[in-house]
């Protein structure tokens, strides 16, 4: 039912494959977004969930508008339906999402991307959030987002809180 | 498996944090310039036509810009 729900409410999207699991689609407005899951083995140490761990980047590949995006929830519903696609060849997929701040839009990124989440909350996903903090005072919103029942989730809820907390081991 | 966590410092812990947001960094930075190139092949424009039509079939018309 809540498949069939996303899939008249959402853009088509593309999967190009590749390294990277790199899927498009178009707005309404003509802007091209491209949604990365990108294999992150560095993240975590454990190698029970290192390996199923990546990192979500969504990136506007191209905005003929000229201006910032604006609110879209078909885009939600894309997003929630990539993610249903890529999580269907394992339940035990992990992603990571840290929020660019080069622009000090951080926090209106995180806003953007919990409304997202929203959309697909229902669906057996939990998300954790926290914040890691550089050397120059800059802070990082950081999710995670997994699936309620892989079978590693309280190791790995430990281990996020872990790396928020620079407990992390170069790799 | 038990594992012990060592005890690090707060510079230790800073640094760790550094480094793995200068990963981070390089990473996005890559995935940027993977789809700069991207957008400029004739298969990046083939699947907009392809999407554009898919979009279509379902009422949602996406402008031609």
């Amino acid at each position: 039912m809540q498949k069939e729900e996303l899939s008249s409410q959402n853009y088509n999207f593309s999967f190009w494959g590749g390294v990277n699991n790199t899927y498009s689609f178009q707005t309404e407005n003509g802007i091209v977004y491209e949604v990365k899951l990108k294999p992150t083995p560095y993240f975590f140490d454990n190698p029970l969930y290192a390996e199923n761990t990546y990192e979500l980047s969504i990136i506007v590949a191209d905005n003929p508008t000229g201006r910032s995006p604006i609110f879209d929830t078909k885009v939600s519903r894309t997003i929630a339906a990539i993610f249903e696609d890529f999580y269907l060849s394992s339940d035990e997929h992990l992603l990571i999402y840290i929020c660019e701040s080069a622009d000090k839009r951080q926090n209106i990124r995180k806003t953007k991307f919990d409304r997202w989440f929203e959309h697909f909350a229902p669906m057996d996903y939990n998300k954790y959030d926290g914040g890691i903090q550089d050397s120059t005072g800059e802070i990082y919103p950081v999710s995670l987002i997994l699936k309620d029942k892989n079978p590693h989730k309280a190791a790995i809820i430990v281990a996020f809180i872990d790396i928020i907390a620079g407990y992390n081991q170069d790799k | 498996m038990e594992t012990v966590k060592k005890e690090l410092t707060k510079e230790e812990r800073q640094a760790n944090i550094d480094r793995l947001i200068a990963r981070w960094k390089a990473s996005q930075e890559e995935s940027r310039r993977e789809t700069e190139e991207r957008v400029k092949t004739p298969e990046y424009q083939a699947m907009l036509r392809e999407l554009r039509k898919k979009n279509a079939e379902r009422g949602i018309v996406i402008p031609e810009l």
